[in-house]
């Protein structure tokens, strides 16, 4: 997803994440891995549940998983640890200006990728309006 | 699933209390919840 960071912001819209581990993994995990962005965590995972978005083992540690995994380890990204639910799933969210969730992707399994085409196509000539 | 950004509160990087709802307020975002911070 950083490799279209640059798609992201070229439409006006600012790629943030979310996660749900203490706040020091959260700056961890922005000086490492997304150095330049906006990073919040929600450690009571209040507003993943609000949103949808799902909690399995079967998501995490299924086959898909683990072959996206292998994946990523052989791409020379190796997950090096788990600062947060070992069980929690992810998604992927297009917001318009004020808050209109236009676009969702609930994630089932830990190898699911963001659409990122269809998010920024939900948010469409909105965004440039809005600049 | 919700219509728009629900109204709770996140933390920063420096811990500071965030209202999810408000960091929408007055710009588009694409929002990527992950699974964890590994």
């Amino acid at each position: 997803m950083r490799s279209r960071s640059g798609d992201i912001s070229a439409t006006g819209a600012d790629l943030v994440f979310v996660g749900n581990g203490a706040v020091e993994f959260a700056k961890q995990f922005q000086e490492r891995q997304v150095r330049g962005f906006e990073v919040y965590t929600d450690p009571s995972r209040e507003s993943y549940q609000e949103l949808g978005l799902k909690r399995s083992l079967l998501g995490t540690l299924g086959p898909r998983s683990l072959l996206a995994g292998m994946r990523a380890v052989s791409a020379g990204h190796p997950q090096t640890s788990v600062e947060g639910d070992a069980f929690q799933l992810g998604g992927f969210f297009a917001v318009a200006r004020g808050g209109e969730i236009r676009y969702a992707e609930i994630h089932s399994s830990a190898a699911d990728r963001p659409n990122v085409d269809a998010a920024l196509a939900a948010l469409g000539s909105d965004v440039r309006r809005s600049q | 699933m919700a219509a728009r950004l629900p109204d709770l509160t996140l933390f920063d990087t420096e811990g500071r209390e965030v209202n999810l709802r408000d960091i929408a307020a007055d710009r588009a975002l694409i929002l990527a919840y992950v699974r964890h911070f590994g």
